[in-house]
This record gives structure tokens, sequence and C-alpha cells, in this order.
């Protein structure tokens, strides 16, 4: 009815919606910094027209839904390639603690160890008899064992602490697949009562994007607006209101394995079907990275006390009798350590071949010390120096690796990032305009109120 | 595209960190001099290093090596000389009291024992506590003189107790020099067809000392064949002297090669990373800059 008061009920309708429309921006200001928040804006739409004699005229505005501005895609997409740098990131992170173990730029490392117990082998060549080069031999010798034993050490250390780190992700994970839960029964319940749970959906993507960080999701949506939340190799994780929970398990090298529990409670090592997140990255560092580098520490140990340790039981020592083991221990890098005896008693260094040629024969310390160049390693094509080398070399192959993904995937992130700030992203100019948009239309409305004030006036001092 | 507040916020924040750990990375490399710093910063190069730094302390072994050896000859040499010296004073005694009278050739006698002591004592001669000429046993005197079955001069008899061992010196990878290191050849060689010097002595000696014209100049010539026996010890040590000599010349000029490589590989250029460090200073900074600038609140301003 286009009467005095249906002006008076549209100023009214429009001072409601204008102000409705500041809440908003407001809101959105508000959340500038809040991360993963997604810019909201106030559906206006003209409210229900009606006919009149001079044709159909419009009542006013009505406020219809609060929108978040927002791209599916776009989050499914961050999703997966957070999940990928996350992996890279604990990678790199864990590759490069490795390399500090290995890192013989200075000098001193197993390199220059063994370097120096070679070079003690001749010097005993030198003067075979002789208690000051026997002495340096030992201690030299010592050193190299030692320096074994403090690298397998520092090693298994490394895997000590992601072990750690691994147990504690499992418990993060579990924490957020609840978080996740909860929001999911929240969004279902509150979207059947009223249109859209924006700021708790909002949140969840936070919670999945903190998730894919830790280890892989392949998240979708049902039609209640409830997230499923797949993980290695397409087992649940979440899915509506439901957690599948992760814990660890103690295998056989002593480490903690990640392990599934599915709906009847039977337990699933999910180890080699995690594919990203830290998990992954801290995983392939801790069984494959260091179990290598180990491995092939303990190669070096034992092919070096077996060479050592043949040649100088063909030996005689200062007494004239046969040599004793020179390394004895376990044949790995942990193990090996100077046989007690030389230690105690150097005259025991078997440096000659013949028990009748003591004490001036120094061939035995001569084969011995000759044993540097040979190719004993490798398939008797590498020295034990070149074997080592590789060594290090590869250790800086796993940085240079682990940190170009990482750089790579991080930009990709960022980018992804960017585009989705681009399209879900408060800025803050826009919002200012928007609030001078609103406040004018609020002080228009306003005067319309006014205006049809004044026209109420006008027909009562008509009469 | 539409660029908000965040957007330029955190790529500012991308931006320094990149930044930052550039600048970090030059000041390493000034702070050390050396441009792989860790395995990753050139894992090829870093294997590389890692060889040159083993064959240059190899190298330092083996001129140690050569060093002792020749330290060893030398000293041989310098007794072996003496030696030499002591039986060039015997062989002219002898020759001249080939014409000498009876208390002339007594006096030459008396004289020659006290030589031949000294020639025994340079024959045990010792370096670095171990016995030069017996051998492979360095703890043991190579020759004694066996007074207890002796009664007269013309009974003594100097007994060699070493072996035929050798000294063995590593001068380069698996290549080694050998040194007889049996006193025999030198001083005791009777049983090879050589000279015992030591009863070759004491046959002058008791020839003197009989007053026997004949035997003294036959003793005179035999001594003569044995100043060469020994010479020709000496010229065959002065051929190894000249081996390692000429191995030790070799890693005198291999060594700084080798070091020039290690060099090379891991010392850095402190001139380009200082342009660089400044550089990267000058881009940290305009960062920085534009970063106050986007802080303030751009269409706040215009408000009011």
């Amino acid at each position: 009815m286009s009467d005095i008061n249906g002006v008076l009920s549209i100023a009214g309708q429009a001072l409601i919606t204008q102000q409705r429309a500041i809440h908003v921006t407001g809101h959105n200001i508000a959340n500038v910094n809040t991360p993963g928040y997604s810019r909201q804006r106030l559906i206006m739409s003209p409210t229900v027209a009606f006919d009149s004699v001079v044709g159909i005229m419009g009542n006013g505005v009505s406020a219809d839904e609060v929108e978040r501005i927002y791209d599916r895609f776009l989050n499914a997409q961050i999703t997966s390639e957070t999940y990928v740098m996350g992996r890279w990131d604990a990678q790199k992170q864990s590759v490069e603690s490795l390399e500090v173990i290995f890192n013989e730029s200075l000098g001193s490392g197993l390199n220059q160890a063994m370097s120096e117990f070679w070079n003690a082998w001749q010097a005993l060549s030198n003067n075979p008899s002789g208690p000051t080069e026997r002495q340096i031999l030992v201690t030299r010798s010592q050193v190299l064992a030692s320096t074994f034993n403090k690298l397998d050490a520092d090693l298994a250390q490394a895997q000590q602490d992601l072990d750690r780190s691994i147990v504690g992700t499992v418990a993060d994970i579990n924490e957020l697949s609840a978080q996740l839960a909860d929001l999911n029964q929240k969004i279902v319940s509150f979207e059947t009562v009223t249109q859209s749970a924006n700021d708790y959906r909002d949140k969840r993507d936070v919670v999945l994007k903190e998730l894919a960080e830790l280890i892989d999701i392949n998240a979708f949506e049902d039609e209640h607006g409830a997230v499923t939340a797949l993980i290695a190799n397409g087992r649940p994780l979440v899915s509506g209101g439901s957690v599948w929970q992760l814990s660890t398990e103690t295998n056989a090298s002593g480490l903690e394995d990640v392990v599934w529990t599915d709906g009847a409670g039977n337990t699933v090592n999910i180890n080699t079907d995690i594919s990203g997140g830290r998990l992954k990255g801290w995983l392939e560092t801790r069984d494959m990275v260091i179990v290598d580098l180990v491995n092939r520490l303990d190669t070096l140990a034992q092919n070096l006390m077996t060479e050592v340790n043949n040649l100088h039981q063909v030996g005689f020592d200062l007494n004239a009798n046969a040599g004793e083991v020179f390394f004895d221990g376990s044949a790995t890098a942990a193990g090996i350590a100077v046989n007690a005896n030389i230690v105690a008693d150097f005259n025991l260094v078997a440096a000659a071949m013949d028990p009748l040629t003591v004490p001036g024969d120094n061939r035995n310390a001569i084969d011995v010390a000759n044993l540097q160049h040979q190719l004993v390693m490798s398939g008797n094509t590498a020295t034990f120096s070149d074997y080592y080398s590789t060594l290090v070399r590869d250790v800086g192959n796993e940085v240079l690796k682990a940190d170009s993904y990482h750089t790579h995937q991080s930009e990709m992130v960022a980018q992804l990032n960017n585009y989705r700030e681009s399209i879900s992203g408060v800025s803050l100019d826009e919002e200012m305009i928007n609030l001078l948009k609103f406040q004018n239309a609020y002080a228009a409305a306003a005067k319309l109120v006014s205006a049809s004030d004044e026209m109420i006036k006008t027909v009562i001092q008509m009469i | 595209m539409r660029v908000t507040n965040n957007t330029m916020i955190q790529s500012i924040v991308r931006y320094l960190t990149r930044q930052n750990e550039a600048i970090y990375d030059r000041q390493n490399i000034i702070a050390s001099g050396k441009k792989i710093n860790k395995p990753s910063d050139d894992p090829l190069g870093m294997g590389r290093v890692l060889s040159y730094r083993q064959s240059i302390a190899a190298i330092e072994q083996y001129q140690s090596n050569i060093k002792t050896g020749r330290t060893r000859l030398e000293v041989i040499e310098a007794n072996l000389d003496l030696v030499d010296n002591l039986l060039q004073v015997v062989r002219s005694l002898a020759e001249t009291e080939v014409a000498g009278t009876t208390a002339s050739r007594q006096l030459a006698a008396d004289d020659l024992k006290t030589i031949y002591d000294q020639v025994l004592d340079l024959a045990n001669s010792k370096l670095n506590e171990n016995y030069l000429f017996s051998g492979y046993q360095t703890k043991t005197a190579p020759f004694t003189r066996d007074d207890s079955l002796a009664t007269t001069f013309d009974q003594y008899t100097v007994t060699y107790n070493g072996d035929d061992g050798e000294m063995q010196y590593i001068v380069a990878d698996n290549s080694r020099v050998i040194m007889d290191a049996d006193g025999r050849p030198i001083f005791h060689n009777a049983a090879a067809g050589g000279l015992n010097i030591f009863d070759e002595m004491r046959d002058l000696i008791v020839a003197l000392e009989n007053d026997d014209t004949v035997a003294i100049s036959t003793q005179s010539d035999r001594l003569n064949q044995g100043r060469n026996q020994i010479k020709n010890i000496r010229s065959a040590n002065a051929a190894i002297v000249y081996q390692l000599k000429t191995t030790e010349n070799h890693w005198d000029n291999y060594k700084p090669k080798i070091e020039n490589l290690l060099g090379d590989e891991e010392v850095a250029d402190i001139t380009q990373a200082v342009l660089e460090l400044k550089s990267l200073e000058i881009a940290y900074e305009s960062t920085l800059a534009t970063a106050a600038q986007i802080s303030q609140p751009g269409f706040l301003n215009f408000l009011k």
C-alpha cells in the first residue's frame, strides 16, 4: 500500500538492513588478521512488490543471508599441496640436523681420523720399535674408533629425536581429529536451522590445513555439510562426528610405528601408507635416510676392522708373538674398539713379518699403512676414504634435494594462499568504502523517516 | 588480482625471510673464508675437498718418511766416511811400515789396536737407539769382539749378531724404498767372497808384531780392497739418496698443486661475497622501507 506508513516501513526496513550491512563490515574489519577467515557480505534484495493502480511498486529492501566468499576447490588444492609441503619441511629440517653430524668442512671428522690413523702406521714403519710411534698409533686408533662410535651415537640420537616428534605428532593429529569431528557436528546442526555456519566452516578449514601439515589428508564434504577426512591410502580419520584414533606401537628396532585402529578395534600399521605431512618427512628420515647412513658406516667400520685385523694377525709384535686382533668389539660403527690388550701394552702392535725379524722389521706396518690406497670397498672399486667421501656427499645431496622440494612446494602453497587471499581475504580499503556506502545509505534512510514524519505532520496540520 | 593487506604483508614476510637467509649465507662465507661450509653447499665439491685433504695429509706423511730415510742414509754415510778415513790411516801406516824397523812396527801395531776398536765402535753405530748395521735386530749390537776365547790378540774374532734385515720406507702410494740394514757386506763379508775388515786389521797388527814384511805388504793391499768394499756400499747408498731426493722434489712440487686445487674448491672469493652482501643489504633495506609504507592503512588516511 503506497501510503505514508508504507514509506515509513520502507525506511525502517532500510535502516535495519544497512545497519546489518555495517555489522557485517565491522565483522570483516575485526577479523582482518584472523587466520583462515573468509570475508562475508550481506546479501540484500528488494522485498516482494505489490500491485498498485500505477503498476508494480517496490516495497523496500530486505537482508537475505550473510554469505561467505569462498572457493571450495581452492581449499581442497591448498590441503593437498600443504601435506606435500609439510613432508619436505620436516624432511629438510631433519636431514639438516644430520648434515651437522657429518660436517667435515672444518677438517675434523672421520676423514681426518682415518688419515691420521694411516699416517700413524707409516710413522711406526719409520721406527718399528719406537715407543713414541707405538703410543701415537694406539692413540690415533682409539680416536678413529671413537669417531666411528660418536657418529653412530649421533645418528642414533637423531633417530630418537625423530621418534619423539612422531609420537608427539600422532597425539596432535588425534587432537585435531577431535576438533574436526566437533566442528562437523556444530556445522551440521547449525545449518539445519539457519543457512550457513560461515565462521565454523572457516575454522574447520584451518583445522584441515593444520592436519594436512601433519599427515596426508584427502577431505570431501557430504550433503549435510560434514567433512570426511581420509588418510594413508583411504583410511578414514574423521567422518561426521566419528574419529578413528591413531596411536603408536614399538617395533623390532625399538622405534615407534604409527598404527590406525579400525572400527572393530583392530590395529593396522600404516607407516608405509603415509604419503605426506610432517609424519612422512620424519618417517622417511628416521627409517630410510638414517638407516642407510648407519648401514654404510657399519660397512666401512666392518671392512676396516677386517682388513686391519687380517694383516695385524699375520704380523708379529715386539715380543715376537703373533699379532692379536687390532680392533675388537662388534663389527659395527657403534662397536668398533681398539683391542684393550694393545691399549694396555703398545708392544703388542705387530709391525714385523716374522718372529725372527723383531724388532727392526717394519714390513707388516707398511702393509697395514698401504691399506689406505687399496680398493677394498664397494666391490673393490673404492678406498676407505673414497667410500666415506661418497657418504658425506650423499648427505649433502639429501639436504639439497629436501631443500629444493621444500622451496618449490612452499612457493606453491604461498601462491595458492595468495590466490585464496585474493578471493576470501579482507581488504581494509574495500571495507572502509563499504562502510561509507552503508553509512550514507543509513543516513538517507533516516532522512526518509524524517520526511515521512514531516508528511504526517503536514497531513495533521491540514485539519 | 585482488590484493589485500594480508597478501602484501605475507609476501613481505616471505621476501624478508629469503633475504635474511641469503645474507646469513654470505656472512657465513665471509666469517669462515670458505664457500663450502656444510656438505649441502656443494656436495660434489665437498667430496673433492675431502679427497684433496686426504692427499695432502698423505703427502705430508711421505715427506716425513723421506726425511727419516734421508737422515738414516746421511748418518750411515758420515759413519762410513769416518771408517774410510781410518782405513786410509791404517793403510798408509802399513805402507810406511813395509820399510819400517821392528821398533816402529811395534808402535804402529799399538796405534792400530786403537783404530781397530774405533772401527768396531763405528760398525755398532746407533740412530734413535737403533743399531744401523744389524738388520732387523735393531736392539742387538751387530758386531762383538769375542774376548772370552781370546788370550792373545791374534785370536780375536768379531762375530756378526744381526740378520739380513732391511729397512723400508713408504715414499709414495704403494711404493717403497728399501735400504739394506745388513752390516756384513760392509764389514764382515768374507763368507760372501768379500773381506772381513776386522780380520784384515787383526792380521796386519799380527804381521807388524811379528815383524813380517811380506805379510805387512799383503795386508796393506787387502785393506785397500776393504776400502773399495765400503766405497761400493757408499755409492749404492748415494743412488738411494738421489732416488729419495727426486721423490721429495716431486712431492714438494705436487703438494702446492693439490693445495691450490683445494683452495679453488673451498676458499671463498671474499670480495665477491662482500659485494653480494652489500647488494643484498640494499634489497633488504628497501623491502623494510616498503613494509613501513604499506603497513599504514591506505584509505583510512583519506577519510575525515
